[in-house]
């Protein structure tokens, strides 16, 4: 009875923590300083081509991050966790280092390299799927190598090859089924990060380039209450994302596994 | 069919095989047998082109396959942990190969469905390996590895990861399906009972060397080494020179007796003496002597095994024997004097 008590007290910590914010952002919105709720807030956002242009722009980003990380991070983690497990272990270290560099040391890294001679990029969008994708990369490669780790992928390709594929084909055919809910799960959390980046955009477009954060920040500045009714149409957008992409990637699993008879 | 020449594999400082040769003729069914570690796996994988040898000739018929690769051997692998593609039913698995070849549908159905009736797996062709017993899994892996119909088949541990019964009745399977597809067959092992089941020859293998190669019956009643008579079964090891009445092979403490000999033993024999290694169910255990020549011993141990007892006799020489006594015969206790008889295991 008393462990009982203690779980759901846990619990509604855990829910306080988690939705008190967001609640708070909710009331925000609709109440503002006046005492009758309203949702003109959301209204004026919705009808504000910056914040459909700022969105697009985010979305658009964080689609080429996704698919820019999956094209680059896939084959070599694959291959260095089938061939190399010494180049395995040097990707999965390098893979570490965007958690300990903070993201403004890689904007100024970023500024420094790009800002002269023939990549002279900085003060443009093109540096920021592949910024994006680094800090998004030790997510991607420790989903990705759980995901190999859990498919005994080095038989299933040597099993392919026995019977007559070459490298290439296993991979298309056998690997990269089997790992693609480790790629959407991985692409999920590089496109949470893309979606909601400030610091690297801020500094290496100086804000020519709009994106949802930083239209936030200026929403937030200027105007509040459409600032805060634009957060929380951000968070529901991305946990219909989030709840889309999981669906998804777990009914692939069962489709991949099948149902037990 | 198949021949291995010199083959040696270095990781590093490390020898896994060397100088391992072979040769299987057209249907042969061959076992390479040892413990973990003996280096059989690396040979299996050497030949299937999945590990580059450090030295060494792999010849598929007339065809030096050493430096081919896997896709192009022409060889059929039944992997240890069946490797079936997880996303692929039954039927996809065991069509693999036949796809990858262009083989017409149709034709692609019916062999799928030969191949199925052969392992007794009618109704699983739409089924996931995650929907199937792990017989079931081992026996879509062994059809998918003869779908291609290659000329040779390598097994991999194949019967390693099931319970004994199921064991069983695919040891059985395993070895019908060998003799109506004549399908040239190597099989790794670490289970004796398996190796001297299936297999036309046995190979021994320890610590990247072959100990000995012959058929099952050889290898059991003549092991050429301490190593293979430990390693497969049991057995008591004595000390034998010439037997000097003309007749017997061997003769042991005054004791003249017929046993197989390997060759290298009959080399030893010839030269003074060799270590002889009898198997338990050989040696026979009397209360008297029937020609007053057996030697006698005490039994100092005895433990019931269900068909047989087990009993160990110290003899007069201070040689520790192994007996295995069928059940319902005399039984025997600690202490007894008793006489041993050593029978010809070919008789």
């Amino acid at each position: 009875m008393f462990e009982k008590w203690i779980y759901r007290i846990v619990i509604v910590l855990f829910l306080t923590q988690v939705l008190v914010p967001f609640v708070g952002l909710v009331q925000f919105s609709i109440q503002g300083a006046g005492t009758t709720p309203t949702l003109s807030s959301f209204q004026q956002l919705i009808v504000n081509p910056l914040f459909s242009g700022s969105l697009l722009n985010s979305l658009f980003l964080a689609l080429c991050t996704v698919i820019l990380s999956i094209g680059i991070f896939t084959p070599p983690v694959w291959h260095a966790y089938l061939y190399a497990p010494k180049v395995l272990r040097v990707i999965e270290a390098v893979s570490f280092v965007p958690f300990v560099v903070p993201a403004v040391v890689l904007a100024l890294a970023y500024v420094q390299f790009f800002s002269s001679g023939l990549l002279n990029l900085v003060g443009t969008p093109y540096l920021l799927p592949f910024a994006f994708a680094l800090l998004g990369m030790p997510f991607y490669v420790q989903v990705l190598l759980n995901r190999l780790r859990h498919t005994d992928a080095l038989s299933l390709h040597e099993a392919a090859q026995s019977l007559g594929a070459t490298g290439v084909y296993a991979f298309m055919k056998i690997q990269l089924p089997l790992l693609r809910s480790g790629m959407i799960n991985g692409g999920l959390l590089i496109f949470t990060i893309s979606i909601g980046e400030f610091t690297i955009t801020q500094l290496t477009t100086g804000g020519s380039y709009n994106t949802l954060p930083l239209y936030l920040m200026i929403a937030f500045t200027n105007n509040p209450l459409e600032g805060s009714a634009m957060a929380v149409l951000t968070l529901v957008l991305a946990v219909m994302g989030v709840v889309a992409a999981l669906f998804f990637a777990s009914d692939k699993r069962r489709r991949v596994k099948g149902e037990r008879a | 069919m198949l021949t291995v020449e010199h083959l040696e594999k270095r990781f590093r400082d490390h020898v896994a095989v060397r100088d391992f040769s072979i040769r299987l003729e057209p249907g042969e069914f061959i076992a390479l047998l040892g413990p973990s570690g003996s280096g059989k796996t690396t040979v299996l994988r050497m030949i299937a082109g999945l590990l580059t040898p450090s030295a060494g000739t792999v010849y598929i018929g007339e065809r030096n396959v050493t430096n081919v690769r896997p896709k192009d051997r022409q060889i059929g692998v039944v992997f240890q942990s069946y490797a079936l593609f997880p996303h692929l039913t039954a039927g996809e698995n065991i069509a693999f190969a036949l796809r990858l070849r262009r083989v017409k549908k149709n034709e692609i159905r019916d062999r799928v469905n030969e191949l199925l009736g052969l392992m007794q797996l009618p109704h699983r062709e739409h089924y996931y390996p995650a929907q199937m017993s792990g017989g079931e899994r081992q026996r879509v892996a062994l059809a998918r590895a003869l779908a291609f119909r290659p000329p040779l088949l390598l097994l991999d541990e194949p019967l390693s990861a099931l319970d004994a019964k199921v064991r069983d009745s695919l040891r059985e399977l395993l070895k019908d399906v060998q003799r109506q597809t004549g399908v040239t067959t190597l099989m790794v092992t670490h289970d004796q009972e398996e190796a001297l089941s299936l297999a036309d020859r046995v190979i021994v293998m320890q610590t990247g060397e072959i100990e000995q190669t012959g058929t099952p019956k050889e290898v059991y009643h003549s092991p050429a080494t301490a190593f293979v008579s430990t390693f497969i079964g049991v057995s008591s090891a004595i000390f034998v020179t010439r037997a000097d009445d003309g007749i017997h092979d061997v003769q042991w403490c005054g004791y003249s007796f017929h046993y197989p000999l390997h060759a290298n033993q009959r080399r030893e024999l010839a030269a003074g003496g060799t270590k002889l290694y009898v198997r338990p169910e050989a040696i026979r255990l009397l209360a008297h002597p029937v020609t007053n020549t057996e030697p006698q011993g005490v039994v100092v141990f005895s433990m019931f095994l269900g068909n047989s007892t087990r009993v160990r006799v110290r003899m007069t020489d201070d040689t520790l024997l192994t007996v295995d006594v069928p059940s319902g015969k005399l039984e025997y206790t600690e202490g007894d004097q008793i006489y041993i008889q050593i029978d010809d295991p070919r008789s």
